[in-house]
Order: structure tokens, then C-alpha cells, then sequence
């Protein structure tokens, strides 16, 4: 085993998890514990469990890791990743909490009914939560063959069947508080890296990081040169001090740009605009957080929840800044040899439990795992219970056998749980050498498309129809997906449409643009006035 | 089968009459444009057409640093907002 220590600490905080999995199995005696924990989870505790909910392999890993090989326009990732909590809060979550029981589905039926819109959201939830699993066991495949040295398939295999264990033992109330006591080992694991850093190598003053980032050429642009840096030798008897090599690339090469450059990692204004579209937009249809706004009282205590997790999104997203900077300075020489070996996105992904590793040898490499597992379990483990709610309560309880017993559909979802999660760990082989942060957006991209429009336009316009709904659905998931496999097949065209980096630009307009005509010309607007009322009623 | 809020009837649900749907959706609106604003104005700075706005220096850090700062701020300010005017109602 390649870090004996390392690995206990993050086995310790493993057994922690599968153990509080376990406790949660006394509160889940109906298909309602195991769905929303009863609806009875406090503000504080939901704010916390949404935070470690969000708070992915993307935003823990991705984000920063990208910072470092990129420089600060990676960071619109995150700032964007933070600024759709404030789409959420404002438009979506006192009217979703107030007219919905369950899933994001109970909405659409609660004010049109019918078969198809249950079919329908299932589906999407399912692509769009698997879709999103893949970024997570990919991050924590790569994270256990950092730390054990094992083979890329054995640790996805691994990383997959806790993911799905967690859910199948838990449900609901277990989940909460894994994903509360997730997100706090999260934040403190990123402001630890902070303080660290910035104590071992700036001399104790964060704003020395961001001044040694404008004298630095981020490893992107850098390892373009490396071959052609003359690196001075160090002063007979002492050592080469930190950032020597950044150094020299800096005094070779005075016009590339710094780590604070913008426009270096964007390619142009069309992508940044899909990215930050997306971004914003992405949370208002992403089911495992939605579902989260169930496990309280009301609608009142929806957004008192989503209070906590904004104030703890933004300290955490600052911190990412100055540590996406730190890394890239503090591993300069390492960051290049990866890209010059190819290994880019193993880079992004993995720079941070290496910069844990030099600030602090194994005991902070154990914690700085331990914080990435957790973002990468709670998620995951949201996504399945998502899921698999839509599933059981949508589609198995609500079409294929109304008449079943809780027990049946306890028993189904937990299959559900089996069965996706090896969908998901199939497609994470394919996607192996993708930066976790650009899969998670893509994801976003997809759910901006389509459950973001309908939900809000549910909730606020009367003249919404059911075929609107149907068709919105229908053509923003189509549309987003044959962009998003079109990325990853290298495609640079669809139809004569430049392909860009996500979907949502051309999903999101097509999507709106679609229900609203078909809504103009249809009829079916479900109980729109009562829903209306229920929806916007105060708490 | 259950349905969404079972047990609650719909019609006579303790609630909001249009004028006061009016209202929250009028507030909503002001605060979503407020933070898009801001949003979208710093993402498009840091973009390479606008680059050389993003670029300026103040105080040693580029703007592009201090717009995206600024997101946060205007975020955590429309969700005071946003929770102050459900307190009012």
C-alpha cells in the first residue's frame, strides 16, 4: 500500500459513514422516511446536508484542480456553481416545497396529471442523475489509485459499490446526516489547505498568493515552452527554493500571460455564455438537490436551508480561488510533467489531495481524502436517492403497480439503486480521463434544458399547458444530449451548429421557446389556479 | 396511489390570491435581474472580446478578480432580500 496513514484516516471516516448509513435504517419504516426522512429535518440540518449535497468531486477537486492548470477564469465554474443557489432560492424553492410532496415529477402532475408526465420526469431525472454520478466515481477512482496504488477499474468497482450500499442501507434520514457531517469535513478540509498553504509558503498573508499568481505562468501555457526553459542552478551547497521553475518560465517568457490573465482558458464569449447559462440555470432541474427541499416542514424552512447552504457555498468558493493559486504555484513542477505526459485531466483531478500530501505528508493527504470522498458519497448518494424515488414513487407506485405495498416499493427502489449504479460505473470507464468539473457542468447543462424552464414556469405562469411541459421536456433533452455526446465524441458540428463546450445555450432558448409557442396554442392548463395558489401560499 | 399534498384541498388552500402572487412574482423578477446583472456582466468581462477591461488593475488584483467577488456579495445581499420579504408577508 502505497499511504499506510492516508489510507486509515480515510477508511476511518468510510466506517463513519456506512456506520451513521446504518443508524439511519431505524428511522425508515415507509417508503416516506426513506424518500424525504418524513419531512422532518431541521433548516440548519438541511442547509448543511444541501451544501454537502452540492458540493461534488467537481467543486471540491475539478474547480480547484483547474485553477491550478488554468488560472482564474476556471473559477467562473464556481462562481457560477454559487450563483444558481440564488436562481433557486428567489424563483423555485418556497413554491417547489409548497406544491410538491416527493420528486420534482409531484409538481408537474399536482397541476396537470397523467401517465406521461410521470414517465417523462423519471426519465429525465434518470439521465440526468446518472449523467452526474459518472464525474463522482470517476473522482474517486482516481483518488484511491492515488492513495493505494490500485488499478483504475478495481477502485471504481469499489467507490461504486459504497456509493450504492449507503443508499440501500440508509435512505433518506441516514443520508441527511452523512451529508451534513460531509459538508462540514469539506469546507474545513478546503480552509485547512487554505491556511496551510498560505502559512507554509506566503509568509501567513493570503494576498501574497494572489501577487505571486500575477508573476506566474499557468502550467497550461507553460508546458507549451517547458522544452525551451533554462532552469539557473541553485547557489553551491544550498537548495533550489519553491517556485523555480515558475520562475524561470516567467523570466523566459515575459509576454505569456499570468495566472490572473482573463480570456486564457475561455475560447471565446458563445462558450462562456452556454457555461454560465447552464451554470445558473442548472440547479433549478437538478433533482438530488430539489428532493432536498422535501425533507422539511415547509416552505418557509425550504429557504432558511438554502440561506446556510448559499453563505457556506460562498465562503468555500473564495477559499477555492486562493487554493486553486497555491496549488499551482506549490506544484508547478509536477502539474507540468503531467501535461507533458498526457495526463491532464488526472492533473485537474488530482492536484489537490497532492497539494494536501506537500503541505502536510500523509496525515493531511488522509484528511484532504476524506474531504474529497465525502463530496463525492454524499453526492452520489443524493443522485441515487433521487433517482430512485422517481422510480419507485413516479413510476412504480404511480403507473406500473398502484396498488402496491411500501414494502414492495422500498424493495423496488433499492433495486433501482443496484441497477443504476452499475449503468453509471460502465460509463465512468468510458469517461475516465474527463476533468470532473467540465462532466458535472455538462450536467448542468442538461438539466438546465429541461427540468429548469418547466419548474419554473410551473410555478409562476397560469398560461403554462401540459403539451408545453411535454414538449419542452421532450426537445430540451434531445437537444442537450446530442450536444453533450457530441462533446465527447470530438464532434465539431451538429446540423452546421458549432459544438460548444456545453449544451446549454441552444438547449435552454430551444426548450423555452417550445413550451411557450405550444402552450400558446394549446389549451390543458391543468388546475392552474389552485395549484397557484398552493404554490405561493405563505407558510 | 397518493397524490402531491394529499389530504389538503386544493381549491381552498390557505393562500395566495392573485394580487399577492402578483406581488411575489414582481419581487422575484427585481431581485433574479438585480444578481443577473451583475452575473452576466462579470461573466462576459472575463471573456477574451472584453479582455482588456478585465485586465485593468486596481489595487494590484485585475478587475475581472473583483467582479467575481462581487457576485458573491450581490448574491448574499438578494438572499437577505429574498428571506426579509418573506418575513414581511
Amino acid at each position: 500500500m502505497d499511504n499506510p496513514i492516508a489510507f486509515t484516516i480515510l477508511a476511518i471516516s468510510l466506517a463513519a459513514v456506512i456506520y451513521i448509513s446504518w443508524w439511519g435504517r431505524r428511522f425508515t419504516s415507509s417508503t416516506k422516511d426513506f424518500y424525504v426522512a418524513g419531512g422532518k429535518i431541521s433548516p440548519r440540518l438541511n442547509g448543511w446536508a444541501m451544501f454537502g449535497d452540492y458540493c461534488s468531486a467537481a467543486s471540491f477537486l475539478g474547480v480547484a484542480g483547474a485553477i491550478a492548470l488554468a488560472g482564474v477564469d476556471s473559477w467562473w465554474v464556481a462562481i457560477g456553481f454559487f450563483g444558481a443557489w440564488i436562481f433557486v432560492l428567489v424563483a423555485l424553492a418556497g413554491p417547489l416545497k409548497s406544491s410538491g410532496k416527493f420528486t420534482v415529477g409531484d409538481v408537474l402532475i399536482g397541476r396537470f396529471g397523467g401517465r406521461s408526465l410521470k414517465f417523462l420526469a423519471m426519465f429525465t431525472t434518470v439521465v440526468i442523475g446518472t449523467l452526474y454520478l459518472v464525474p463522482q466515481i470517476v473522482g474517486a477512482g482516481h483518488l484511491f489509485e492515488l492513495l493505494l496504488g490500485w488499478d483504475y477499474m478495481v477502485t471504481v468497482v469499489v467507490s461504486a459499490v459504497v456509493m450504492g450500499l449507503m443508499v440501500i442501507l440508509g435512505g433518506m434520514m441516514g443520508t441527511t446526516y452523512n451529508q451534513a457531517v460531509q459538508g462540514i469535513i469539506l469546507l474545513v478540509a478546503m480552509l485547512l489547505l487554505f491556511v496551510m498553504a498560505a502559512a507554509l509558503y506566503f509568509g501567513g498573508n493570503p494576498l501574497s498568493i494572489v501577487a505571486h499568481a500575477m508573476d506566474t505562468v499557468p502550467p497550461t501555457e507553460a508546458a507549451k515552452v517547458i522544452g525551451q526553459v533554462v532552469v539557473p542552478p541553485p547557489a553551491e551547497g544550498a537548495a533550489h527554493g519553491p517556485f523555480v521553475l515558475a520562475e524561470a518560465v516567467r523570466q523566459g517568457f515575459a509576454d505569456l500571460p499570468n495566472a490572473l490573465t482573463p480570456g486564457v482558458a475561455v475560447p471565446d464569449i458563445w462558450n462562456q455564455l452556454s457555461l454560465v447559462l447552464g451554470l445558473l440555470l442548472g440547479v433549478a432541474g437538478l433533482p438530488h438537490i430539489l428532493i432536498r427541499f422535501y425533507t422539511v416542514k415547509d416552505a418557509t424552512d425550504a429557504k432558511k436551508g438554502a440561506q446556510i447552504t448559499i453563505l457556506g457555498l460562498a465562503v468555500f468558493y473564495i477559499a477555492v480561488l486562493f487554493v486553486g493559486f497555491a496549488t499551482m504555484m506549490i506544484l508547478y513542477d509536477e502539474l507540468i510533467q503531467m501535461l507533458a505526459a498526457g495526463e491532464r485531466g488526472r492533473a485537474t483531478n488530482m492536484a489537490i489531495p497532492l497539494l494536501g500530501m506537500e503541505l502536510g505528508g500523509e496525515v493531511v493527504l488522509g484528511i484532504i481524502a476524506a474531504g474529497a470522498m465525502a463530496a463525492m458519497l454524499s453526492t452520489a448518494v443524493g443522485l441515487l436517492i433521487s433517482m430512485t424515488t422517481s422510480l419507485s414513487h413516479d413510476v412504480y407506485a404511480g403507473v406500473l403497480r398502484p396498488q402496491s405495498s411500501d414494502r414492495e416499493r422500498l424493495v423496488f427502489a433499492k433495486l433501482g439503486a443496484v441497477v443504476l449504479t452499475v449503468i453509471a460505473l460502465a460509463a465512468s470507464v468510458w469517461l475516465k480521463d474527463q476533468n470532473v468539473a467540465i462532466l458535472v457542468a455538462m450536467c448542468f447543462g442538461i438539466a438546465a434544458s429541461t427540468f429548469a424552464p418547466v419548474l419554473i414556469l410551473s410555478v409562476w405562469w397560469k398560461g403554462l399547458t401540459k403539451e408545453g411541459v411535454i414538449t419542452g421536456l421532450v426537445v430540451g433533452l434531445v437537444v442537450s444530449l446530442v450536444f453533450t455526446f457530441a462533446r465527447f465524441g470530438g464532434v465539431p458540428e451538429v446540423f452546421g451548429i458549432r459544438v460548444l463546450g456545453n449544451p446549454a445555450l441552444y438547449g435552454v432558448p430551444v426548450a423555452l421557446l417550445s413550451i411557450v409557442v405550444v402552450s400558446l396554442l394549446t389549451r390543458t392548463t391543468g388546475n392552474a389556479r389552485e395549484f397557484m395558489a398552493l404554490a405561493h401560499r405563505d407558510s | 396511489m397518493s397524490t402531491p399534498n394529499e389530504g389538503q384541498p386544493l381549491a381552498a388552500a390557505d393562500g395566495a390570491d392573485a394580487d399577492a402572487i402578483k406581488r411575489k412574482r414582481g419581487t422575484a423578477i427585481k431581485l433574479l435581474l438585480a444578481f443577473c446583472a451583475m452575473y452576466f456582466t462579470a461573466a462576459m468581462i472575463a471573456t477574451p472580446t472584453f479582455a482588456h477591461i478585465a485586465g485593468i488593475e486596481i489595487l494590484g488584483m485585475p478587475l475581472a478578480i473583483y467582479t467575481g467577488l462581487l457576485v458573491f456579495v450581490v448574491g448574499i445581499v438578494v438572499t437577505r432580500l429574498c428571506l426579509a420579504q418573506d418575513k414581511g408577508s
